[in-house]
């Protein structure tokens, strides 16, 4: 879940769980669709190794973030589906802020090495 | 010919031997392995050529058993320091009630609180067990990842079970922690005998009213995270100052009364609560949850393939 081939190992870990919090505040979704999700936004540049999301997953789940219920694909398939839970929608709200603030914080020291 | 149902039982026994638990979440994989296989095969590639692409991005089982054992390693250390703190409380509550039996049905000299013997007799075992006690629940509850329980909360709700106890426990002159705050609020309301009370007394003796006030203010804070961190440190060490004072002035009064283990426990819990203020609130910690998992996946999956 962590090869970056464009972004760094470390800052693909830090930005795993906001992502996919963030991914699962738009809906219940289950771990195939979150990477493509990923895949499709960070246009290929965000690589997680598949099999990786799953203890990740299983970890948020553990710490009450995400609750999952099991479902059956169109195909028949037994699939997972991840839900957030409240606390989740906080733990959430909490990774923008921060997210957020680093960015603008990056941003204005880019904006003052041009001034 | 390529076998696709038998690479996919292959899969299945490498994942098993790594030590990948079914049905979950070896079922959980094995459906995104399918799901990989179905779209490569939609685009176009061979059902051999699918499977390797997919079996590639989906990792090693190796190391996707590792990370699934951080999650378990994580459980079975909160569940060792857990057992840990019921032992504790138990052998701590086992002591107290012993103590208690002795002094108030046995009517034994030596379990009188504090006094000559009781340090011989029943300080050590006091001492061995309520260390127990405060080491596992300040590890067990800021180990508890599954609640997000941090260790200043950890250390909160020690304080807060200490403080309970100190009411039921003797705290001066073989009265309760409870009377001894019944007897404050008196003091407050200059009821009865405190009516002729001096001013500086009768504040010194309301500021216990007000730390107990203060210490459930202070305690629902910690768990509720509320801002004013250093105000609320400062606070919570003016009130262990104000509670401690007391040792300190019973020894040089007048009327020195004997100091029960409930007052003791009553410090203990300010202690706690000015080290639950004292602590950093670490808010969502990426470096616990990710880091390690981080440093372990990249460089063999990508020296594998290059």
């Amino acid at each position: 879940m962590y090869r970056a081939s464009m972004i760094r190992k470390e800052l693909v870990a830090a930005s795993a769980e906001p992502l996919i919090l963030s991914l699962l505040a738009k809906g219940e979704s289950y771990g195939y669709a979150i990477i493509q999700e990923i895949k499709t936004r960070s246009e290929g540049k965000l690589h997680w190794t598949d099999g990786m999301l799953y203890p990740v997953l299983h970890r948020l789940e553990d710490r009450k973030l995400v609750k999952s219920r099991w479902g059956e694909s169109e195909t028949g398939r037994k699939r997972k589906y991840y839900s957030l839970r409240e606390p989740g929608k906080i733990a959430m709200s909490r990774h923008h802020e921060e997210w957020t603030l680093v960015h603008s914080v990056l941003a204005n020291l880019k904006k003052e090495q041009y001034v | 010919m390529f076998d696709i149902e038998k690479s996919f039982a292959e899969w299945r026994t490498q994942m098993l031997a790594a030590g990948i638990k079914t049905p979950v979440p070896l079922v959980e994989l094995e459906n995104h392995l399918r799901d990989d296989v179905e779209k490569e095969m939609l685009s176009g590639s061979a059902a051999e050529e699918a499977f390797e692409k997919a079996t590639r991005r989906i990792g090693l089982a190796w190391e996707i058993s590792n990370e699934f054992d951080k999650t378990s390693k994580g459980q079975r250390s909160a569940k060792f320091w857990w057992i840990w703190l019921w032992i504790g409380s138990c052998g701590l509550a086992v002591t107290v009630s012993m103590n208690l039996v002795g002094r108030f049905v046995l009517h034994r000299g030596s379990s009188l609180f504090l006094s000559h013997q009781w340090w011989a007799d029943w300080f050590p075992s006091y001492a061995v067990w309520i260390s127990f006690t405060i080491i596992g629940s300040v590890i067990a509850i800021g180990r508890w990842r599954h609640t997000g329980i941090k260790v200043n909360q950890g250390l909160a709700v020690a304080a807060g079970a200490s403080f309970i106890l100190s009411y039921l426990l003797p705290a001066a002159d073989d009265e309760s922690g409870t009377s001894c705050f019944i007897e404050c609020w008196r003091v407050l309301a200059r009821s009865g005998r405190y009516q002729i009370f001096p001013f500086g007394w009768w504040s010194y003796y309301s500021g216990f009213v007000a730390c107990n006030l203060f210490f459930v203010l202070l305690f629902v804070a910690i768990l509720v995270r509320t801002p004013l961190v250093r105000a609320r440190r400062w606070l919570s060490l003016a009130l262990f100052l104000q509670v401690s004072s007391w040792a300190i002035v019973n020894h040089f009064s007048v009327w020195t009364m004997p100091l029960g283990i409930g007052y003791f426990i009553w410090l203990l819990s300010f202690v706690l609560l000015f080290g639950a203020h004292l602590v950093p609130d670490g808010a969502v910690s990426y470096s616990n949850f990710l880091a390690p998992a981080g440093n372990a996946s990249p460089t063999r999956q990508e020296s594998r393939h290059s």
